[in-house]
């Protein structure tokens, strides 16, 4: 059974006033355990109304989403329950720091769960090694920390809840390369290592690229492509014709073939594409 | 929801009101204000109210954003209506539940306290929406330069007015983000008794205050970038200077202000309407 | 060519709060100087003081050793920071935070306000600022209602009214789209070559780098390699080293080389990386 599943998820905003605006129409996904999904889409493509529906933040305008094929919205209880299951971490999430020291930071979440002062402890001391804090970080006020460093503890705050689904939005924003490596390797050996359901939002298919199993393409609040990172990428011309951007390599062969040579357009890493291109060469007979 | 608030919002157009001499518009809002606490009788409040409705219609600023800056109030209008209706006894009974008295006293009072508070948002709104920020605290400025003789630093408090105006979206937008998130990590800002509630915020005001800190660091430092250094010295891109259309608006509402003061002594209160009505029914009955 | 800016031999050091240790520099025994005309562009990773280095280019600090000097004019001077400021302007990162009126073209003509201008010497200034920069059909919107891209390019325009010769841009792009990211590198190139404006920015985007006359790379609050991009992306494990990266096809081309497919060393972008595989298959 899937973990998440919407059904027909429409959600408008300020209905009923002059700017009202249709945010997501009619969103039917399903998402299964242990999965590595890539929601991607420009900005007012309705992907952050949409991960915000999946914790319960937002309430349908129609439709459901169910967690386990239970509505969250069932009960207030349920809804609430699903807050600790689906982690859900912000945008830029260090902005949101407030405690006095990162452990207490982090312990927030498990807090508000309403675990044992010893059991909050294994929960904090679990998410913080996940992204690799440093024992003796965890007294220091998150406000003296790095701007990648506070990063870290915002997200450790939300793997402290042991979500069954981790979704987070932009995780590498701002972020300079080595930083986006670290965060990207970090949620990946989450996922591996806790068998949890990710969800990762951006902006553009390179960030997802790479650890995505699925990826969720939306337009204009519609699903545009819902399935594996290769058939999008089978499918360039459409995520160009709405704006994403596809990775460098892919573009070479993108390019390639609009000159008429017969390559695969579904490559995205640097060893695919070098056997690729040797087949071509070797094909054409201009490698010796 | 937080989203809703509107007053202080500026709506960019090219009406009659919206070319109103910002200056002209503050002293216009100003007595209106205090002329409406004047009326004491129906064509007193009356005139007020067609004033008003007059310029809504002039600025063309749509309807339902006038109504809906009467929304925050609305709960406050509400309770005190009730509160005249149940606790003002003057004039004739017109039902009597147990100790409940509803009176026409009550009621006279009930009405003109809701078309106060009514007309004294809808015209200060009207004031935010028809005039840029930028333009109002220009003419703040302005209208309180002699102040600098006392040593007051006219310019400094409407800057900071200034971006005060230019910071509220920001701030709106930056709360509702930080309760999402926190919200997210179970945080409970929705129930429990005002201490709790009070408690339950800290993890929301803790980082929008440490957030506008270094806003407004970044600010200043964006601000010295443009040679910013205070008021001395500086130009303006718009100009400000009275047209006749401002004296027009003047001395419409110098003539409004005539008409109250005048119906005032010639026509009766509305407490006394009420003895009037009063010894109509007790004829009738 | 004259040197418009030039940092000698500067250091920097945010001042410590009472009882704190000493921060380390920020800026340690950096020389540069930044010719008129030129387009640069500062890699470095987070922290590795290049944003420092925009606060330093027009006074709004001081370096604590060394100077810098703006057309010949000493930024420790005081009594000429204004006239430095108008030379050298800076854009930050956040344009929410540099944006002070509520109105697009009001928030434009603040500078120009500040310089005491003539009215239609303001509404001159405005103008244009907006036409550079593709903003001048919004000239009476509301600035917070403007996507990330359009503020930015505000923030922009706020800086281009002054007329300066020069501008740092301090990662302009970090917090937009992949949209913006494009609508604000293509206003700054087109500021460079259409209205001649010297430009520096700093980035972490190496996509972004490459495409500069010249790049700086920094690290730990020194400069590590300084010159053309097509030189400074042949580093690979260099930049790898200190946190950065080289964009990918330079990889993509670098294992084909050892397949003996004979990319060019110096390959940045897709369009070149294109063309050579064309070229070796024997295309015109």
């Amino acid at each position: 059974m899937a973990i998440i599943q919407t059904e027909n998820l429409s959600y408008v905003y300020s209905e009923g006033t002059p700017f009202r605006k249709t945010a997501i129409d009619n969103i039917n996904i399903s998402i299964e355990e242990g999965e590595f999904v890539g929601i991607i889409g420009h900005t007012g493509s309705g992907k952050s109304t949409l991960v915000q529906h999946l914790n319960g933040l937002l309430k349908p305008t129609s439709g459901r989403v169910l967690f386990n094929g239970q509505d969250i919205n069932s009960s207030k209880e349920f809804t609430r329950t699903v807050r600790f299951s689906v982690g859900l971490c912000f945008q830029y999430p260090e902005y949101q720091l407030f405690e006095s020291t990162v452990y207490r930071d982090i312990a927030f979440g498990p807090k508000n769960m309403g675990l044992s002062e010893k059991e909050i402890e294994e929960h904090v001391l679990k998410a913080a090694d996940f992204v690799g804090l440093k024992k003796e970080m965890l007294n220091k006020s998150p406000f003296d920390l790095s701007g990648g460093e506070k990063r870290r503890v915002a997200i450790a705050g939300v793997i402290a809840m042991e979500p069954k689904v981790l979704i987070l939005d932009e995780p590498t924003a701002g972020l300079d390369p080595q930083g986006r490596d670290t965060i990207s390797d970090m949620i990946d050996n989450y996922r591996i290592s806790t068998g949890s359901t990710v969800i990762v939002v951006s902006h553009s298919m390179e960030d997802v690229a790479k650890n995505a199993s699925k990826v969720l393409v939306m337009n204009r609040g519609k699903v545009e492509f819902f399935t594996g990172v290769k058939e999008v990428f089978s499918n360039y011309e459409r995520l160009v014709e709405i704006g994403l951007n596809v990775p460098q390599i892919t573009g070479i062969f993108i390019d390639l073939k609009s000159r008429g040579y017969d390559v695969r357009t579904d490559i995205y890493t640097v060893a695919e594409a070098k056997k690729e291109l040797v087949r071509l060469f070797r094909e054409r007979g201009a490698l010796k | 929801m937080i989203k809703d608030i509107t007053i202080g919002q500026f709506f960019p157009g090219n009406s009659i009101i919206h070319r109103l001499d910002p200056r002209m518009k503050l002293v216009l809002t100003f007595i209106y204000i205090i002329a409406i606490f004047l009326c004491k009788n129906f064509l007193a409040m009356g005139t007020m109210l067609l004033f008003l409705i007059l310029t809504v219609l002039l600025s063309k600023i749509s309807l339902k954003l006038i109504a809906k800056s009467i929304k925050p109030v609305f709960i406050i209008v509400l309770i005190t209506s009730v509160l005249q209706i149940v606790y003002n006894n003057k004039g004739i009974t017109l039902l009597e539940l147990g100790r409940l008295h509803i009176t026409t006293g009550g009621i006279f009072t009930a009405v003109f306290t809701t078309v106060r508070i009514v007309a004294l948002v809808v015209a200060s709104s009207l004031l935010t929406y028809t005039t840029s920020p930028t333009l109002l605290t220009d003419a703040i400025e302005r209208l309180f330069s002699p102040l600098k003789i006392v040593k007051i630093n006219v310019h400094s408090i409407a800057m900071m007015m200034t971006i005060a105006l230019r910071f509220i979206p920001t701030l709106i937008d930056e709360v509702d983000k930080i309760m999402s998130a926190q919200k997210s990590r179970g945080a409970d800002l929705e129930s429990g008794n005002i201490i709790q509630r009070g408690k339950a915020l800290v993890p929301v005001f803790v980082p929008l205050f440490i957030n506008s800190f270094s806003r407004a660091y970044e600010l200043a430092f964006a601000m010295e970038c443009r040679c910013y250094k205070g008021g001395e010295g500086r130009t303006r891109l718009k100009e400000m200077k009275l047209a006749a259309r401002d004296y027009i608006a003047l001395f419409a509402i110098l003539a409004c202000c005539g008409v109250i003061i005048l119906s005032n002594r010639l026509i009766t209160a509305p407490e006394q309407y009420s003895n009037i009505l009063d010894s109509f029914l007790r004829f009738v009955l | 060519m004259e040197n418009i800016v030039e940092f000698q031999n500067i250091s920097f050091r945010y001042s410590e709060d009472e009882g704190e240790e000493k921060l380390p520099l920020a800026v340690d025994g950096v020389s540069l100087g930044i010719k008129a005309g030129e387009c640069v562009a500062v890699l470095g990773h987070n922290g590795s003081g290049k944003s420092t280095l925009a606060k330093l280019s027009n006074s709004i600090l001081i370096p604590t050793e060394g100077k810098v000097m703006v057309k010949g004019m000493d930024t420790a001077d005081e009594n000429l920071s204004y006239d430095i400021r108008k030379t050298v302007g800076v854009v930050f990162q956040n344009p929410d935070n540099q944006i002070v009126a509520s109105i697009v073209e009001e928030d434009v003509a603040f500078g120009p306000e500040n310089l005491g201008l003539p009215r239609e010497e303001i509404r001159r200034r405005v103008d244009d600022a907006l036409k550079a920069v593709d903003m001048y059909e919004y000239r009476t919107h509301e600035s917070h209602k403007l996507s990330g891209g359009q503020k930015q390019r505000v923030a922009i325009a706020g800086i281009i009214a002054m007329r300066p010769e020069c501008i740092f841009f301090d990662e302009p792009t970090a917090m937009l789209d992949p949209k913006g990211r494009k609508e604000v590198m293509d206003t700054i190139f087109r500021l460079n070559r259409e209205y001649n404006i010297t430009v520096v920015y700093i980035t972490h985007f190496m996509d972004e780098a490459a495409l500069a006359d010249r790049v700086v790379v920094m690290d730990n609050a020194k400069i590590l390699l300084d010159g053309k991009p097509k030189e400074v992306f042949k580093n690979d494990s260099l930049l790898k080293k200190i946190g950065l990266d080289v964009p990918s096809c330079a990889y993509l081309a670098k294992e084909l080389r050892r397949e003996n497919i004979n990319i060019p060393e110096d390959i940045l972008t897709r369009e070149e990386f294109t063309q050579s595989v064309l070229k070796l298959l024997g295309e015109k």
